[in-house]
C-alpha cells in the first residue's frame, strides 16, 4: 500500500496534532514530520523544494477523515485497482 | 461571469434517416446522454516538480490530453492511471472510497488542471484520486480518451447547469 510508513506515522501522531495544528496540513516524509502548511499546495511545494518528486504524505489534522464518495467506483462503472 | 456553454445538435432527420439539408440544426438529447458532460483536459506536473526535475537534468514529461467527464456523485476528481503513469506522479496522500469489491485505500496525486479550447481557468493545484478508466473513449467527440473525472472539489468553483432537453451543459465561473 502507498505511504503505509507516513500514515503509521501519522496515526500515531494524530491526537498530539489535534492540540495545536488542527485543521493544518502535515507533510510526512517517511517517520518525519517536516511541516505543518495552511494549504495542502503550500505542503506540496515545502515537499517538493526539499525532497523533489517523491512520495510524500499530505494530510490535514482532524479528529476523523472525511468520507470520499464516487458512485461511479462503487457501482464499478469505473475502476480503482492502481 | 464568464460562461463555457457545450452542446450536441445536428439536422434533423427524414422518416427514411437521411439528414433534411438546409434545415435548422436540432439538440441531441440522446448524445449528451451517451457521453454525459465533457470537457477538454490537459493535466500536467505542476510547476514546482517540473522545475525540481530540470535541476536534476531531467525533461518534464508532456502533459496528456483528453475529456473529463463532470461527475456530481463524485466527492473529489479522478485521474486515469495512464496518465499517472505518463506524467511520473508520485502519491501525495491516501484516501478510503468504496469500489465494487468493497472499501479500498487509494492513492492520491497532485497535478496541474487546464481545459484547452475554452475559457475556463486552469487549477493550478488538484488534488487527484487515482482511477482506472479503462481507455474509455468518446466517439461522439472526436474518439478522445476520458482521462480525468471532475468531481465536487472543483466544481465548489463553478456554477453547472445540465440541460438534458437542449442537449447542452454550461459552467459559469
Amino acid at each position: 500500500m502507498a505511504l503505509e510508513k507516513e500514515q503509521e506515522f501519522f496515526e500515531a501522531h494524530r491526537a498530539e496534532w489535534m492540540k495545536y495544528h488542527e485543521n493544518k496540513f502535515a507533510l510526512v516524509v517517511g517517520d518525519e514530520l517536516t511541516g505543518m502548511y495552511d494549504t495542502p499546495q503550500a505542503a506540496y511545494e515545502a515537499g517538493v523544494d526539499r525532497f523533489g518528486n517523491v512520495p510524500m504524505l499530505i494530510k490535514q489534522v482532524l479528529t476523523t477523515d472525511p468520507v470520499i464518495l464516487i458512485p461511479a467506483l462503487t457501482l464499478g462503472l469505473i475502476d480503482a485497482n492502481l | 461571469m464568464p460562461i463555457f456553454e457545450f452542446g450536441f445538435s445536428g439536422l434533423p432527420t427524414k422518416p427514411d434517416g437521411s439528414p433534411q439539408l438546409g434545415a435548422r440544426q436540432v439538440p441531441i438529447p440522446q448524445a449528451l446522454q451517451q457521453c454525459g458532460p465533457c470537457i477538454p483536459v490537459q493535466i500536467s506536473i505542476a510547476a514546482k516538480v517540473a522545475a525540481a526535475l530540470q535541476k536534476v537534468g531531467s525533461a518534464a514529461p508532456p502533459p496528456q490530453n483528453g475529456l473529463a467527464l463532470i461527475d456530481t456523485g463524485a466527492t473529489i476528481s479522478g485521474v486515469d492511471a495512464r496518465a499517472v503513469q505518463a506524467l511520473g506522479l508520485q502519491p501525495i496522500g491516501v484516501k478510503k472510497v468504496f469500489t465494487a469489491r468493497g472499501a479500498a485505500q487509494q492513492p492520491v496525486y497532485a497535478a496541474t488542471f487546464a481545459f484547452p479550447n475554452t475559457n475556463i481557468p486552469a487549477i493550478n493545484f488538484g488534488e487527484l484520486l487515482g482511477v482506472d478508466l479503462a481507455d474509455q473513449r468518446i466517439q461522439l467527440i472526436g474518439n478522445q480518451p476520458l482521462i480525468a473525472v471532475i468531481g465536487r472539489e472543483i466544481l465548489a468553483n463553478f456554477l453547472l447547469i445540465y440541460n438534458g432537453r437542449m442537449a447542452r451543459f454550461t459552467l459559469a465561473f
